[in-house]
């Protein structure tokens, strides 16, 4: 029994079998051995995870779509419903010609207005409150290489408020 | 796909006080992370025990180890608040349902950010349409920026941007 645990911790010590052997112990036939996996059935798993909600509601988070609409509406649109779906970013593209000619691009930015502190009920209670609001923004760039940008922009570095709030369009010829 | 155990990494979680010690593993199915133990996405798979365990842990900013495929591993965290997706996977040869985690970090959430933007695929057309929604940028699928490739399509019309297909990358 010594001999067979040395061995098993040095196997170079098992000398090799050969035809000078004096027992020989004959092994059986058996069927050829299955092998059974009895953990999580991965190959399906992964396919499924595709599917998953936890998955698909991570994905709305994570990946940034670029909002699609087409249709024909019944009746022509007023100005009010394109400027909704202007603003929306549902019109992005060409528009325009010659000088004029023109891609735009509208998105929504949420803004969050500087907190406000309230003194709650409680002694040393402190409230504290954030302003969040959606702006629009547009960015054009013309053919001719005008770029204009349509955006809310800060006031001398203050945090931008909603009272004091600077639409500008800003002019370059970067492209 | 075939030979997902591949593909799949380990997610371990310890921890020890002075009655009880827990100790996690699950399969994890997808990592984004960054050096110096920062973890920003994490996807994974067990039983509901196990899954709630996780979600606390991961919900109070406990910090984990992550085991890569090829059995590297890293012991990181997902910082204060993370986003948590909870989701469940049926199998028919299981009575009860798998459960599905998905955790985001605050970071990789934030579409506000000014500076650092991560992203969770390298494929162009991912980070391209990433890039032009984020920063609100005025451009086409076909444009590239490195190639100067600027070119204004001959009709007028909408910009037909191609569904994003988020595919698994082992690095």
């Amino acid at each position: 029994m010594d001999a067979l645990l040395r061995s098993g911790y040095q196997p170079s010590l098992i000398p090799p079998l050969n035809q000078d052997v004096a027992e020989r112990y004959i092994i059986p036939p058996s069927p050829p051995a299955s092998i059974h996996y009895t953990g999580l059935p991965l190959d399906q798993i992964e396919d499924a995870i595709e599917r998953s909600v936890a998955m698909q509601n991570a994905r709305r988070v994570l990946v940034r779509k670029q909002q699609k609409m087409s249709g024909r509406p019944v009746t022509p649109l007023h100005k009010g419903h394109v400027g909704l779906l202007a603003c929306s970013g549902m019109l992005n593209g060409f528009f325009g010609e010659g000088d004029d000619r023109h891609i735009a691009h509208w998105r929504a930015v949420k803004h969050v207005d500087g907190e406000f502190n309230e003194e709650g009920e409680e002694v040393g209670e402190t409230i504290i409150r954030k302003r969040e609001r959606f702006s629009h923004e547009l960015t054009l760039a013309f053919e001719n290489g005008r770029i204009l940008e349509l955006k809310e922009t800060k006031e001398n570095g203050r945090n931008s408020s909603h009272e004091g709030v600077t639409h500008q369009l800003e002019h370059s010829s970067a492209m | 796909m075939k030979n997902a155990h591949e593909r799949f990494g380990k997610l371990v979680y310890v921890r020890r006080t002075e009655k009880t010690a827990t100790n996690i593993r699950l399969h994890l199915d997808a990592f984004v992370g960054e050096e110096r133990g920062k973890a920003h996405l994490a996807s994974v798979i067990g039983g509901d025990v196990e899954i709630g365990a996780i979600a606390a842990a991961l919900a109070n900013g406990d910090m984990f180890t992550v085991i890569d495929p090829t059995g590297v591993e890293s012991v990181v965290g997902l910082g204060e608040k993370p986003l948590l997706f909870r989701g469940s996977i049926v199998l028919a040869e299981r009575k009860r349902p798998l459960r599905h985690l998905v955790a985001c970090s605050q970071e990789l959430a934030d579409t506000s950010s000014d500076g650092k933007l991560l992203l969770i695929s390298n494929e162009s057309t991912f980070i391209w349409s990433s890039l032009v929604s984020h920063y609100g940028l005025s451009a086409t699928p076909d444009w590239g920026v490195r190639t100067r490739n600027l070119v204004f399509p001959p009709e007028n019309g909408p910009v037909e941007w191609p569904p994003i297909q988020l595919a698994k990358h082992i690095s």
